[in-house]
């Protein structure tokens, strides 16, 4: 059970499916429960959303890593 | 589990409409909330299964417990139904390989029946999870749609 490292964007690459699914379900999911809730989705979602800014700021940096180091091996134009 | 903490939730309160499905929806992501420290971590530890996530008192069947009678006040069925959407969490949590503190307070121990992967990556493209948790989602739209 060793920690699994991934190149976020050769792993995207050759998981596109999943990722367009899982982003699907998600959305679908979160218009159910806004439906359903109204305007307790805030309760729900409220002390999560300082962790979607933590993980969409990771995700920034570990792309912009993934492109620096593709610019300099010169694998993007 | 990643979206089967939320689709069970509404699964369960559209069988049994009794339950407030605000309050199953609430114990069933708070356990969540110890995932801070895995996020704000610069380097992965060697084995992911000692992350912190999914370690701590919120990952037990014993904080939701323990949190049932306070929440007494807001009335049975919001305290029963925040307890019930926890065990949820847990429950199917404890199907992966890193089990969980099932018997916490008596026992650190990690107990599941390692049916599946923990590791984000290999979660999110393992068609087996993928085909439980597709399931899951379609069983809650059917139920939205038709109810």
């Amino acid at each position: 059970m060793m920690t699994v490292r991934v190149d976020l964007r050769k792993w995207g690459k050759s998981n596109l499916h999943y990722i367009i699914a899982w982003i699907v379900m998600g959305l679908v999911v979160f218009v159910i429960i806004v439906k359903t809730l109204g305007w307790y989705t805030l309760a729900l979602i409220g002390p999560f959303l300082p962790y979607l800014i933590l993980i969409l700021a990771r995700l920034r940096r570990e792309l912009k890593k993934g492109l620096q180091k593709g610019l300099q091996k010169g694998l993007i134009k | 589990m990643i979206l089967a903490h939320l689709t069970l939730p509404l699964i369960i309160g559209g069988v049994f409409p009794q339950f407030n499905l605000v309050a199953l929806l609430i114990g069933a992501n708070i356990s969540s909330l110890d995932a801070l420290p895995t996020l704000l971590r610069t380097k992965p530890p060697k084995v992911h299964t000692e992350e912190t996530h999914a370690a701590t008192i919120l990952h037990t069947l014993f904080f939701f417990v323990i949190a049932f009678f306070p929440l007494l006040i807001l009335g049975f069925p919001i305290a029963l139904s925040f307890m019930v959407g926890g065990f949820s969490h847990i429950f199917i949590d404890a199907l992966d390989e890193k089990g969980r503190m099932l018997c916490y307070p008596f026992s650190r121990k990690f107990y599941g029946p390692d049916l599946l992967t923990y590791d984000f990556w290999t979660y999110t493209t393992d068609k087996k999870i993928f085909t439980l948790e597709a399931s899951l989602f379609l069983v809650t739209c059917a139920l939205w749609l038709f109810k």
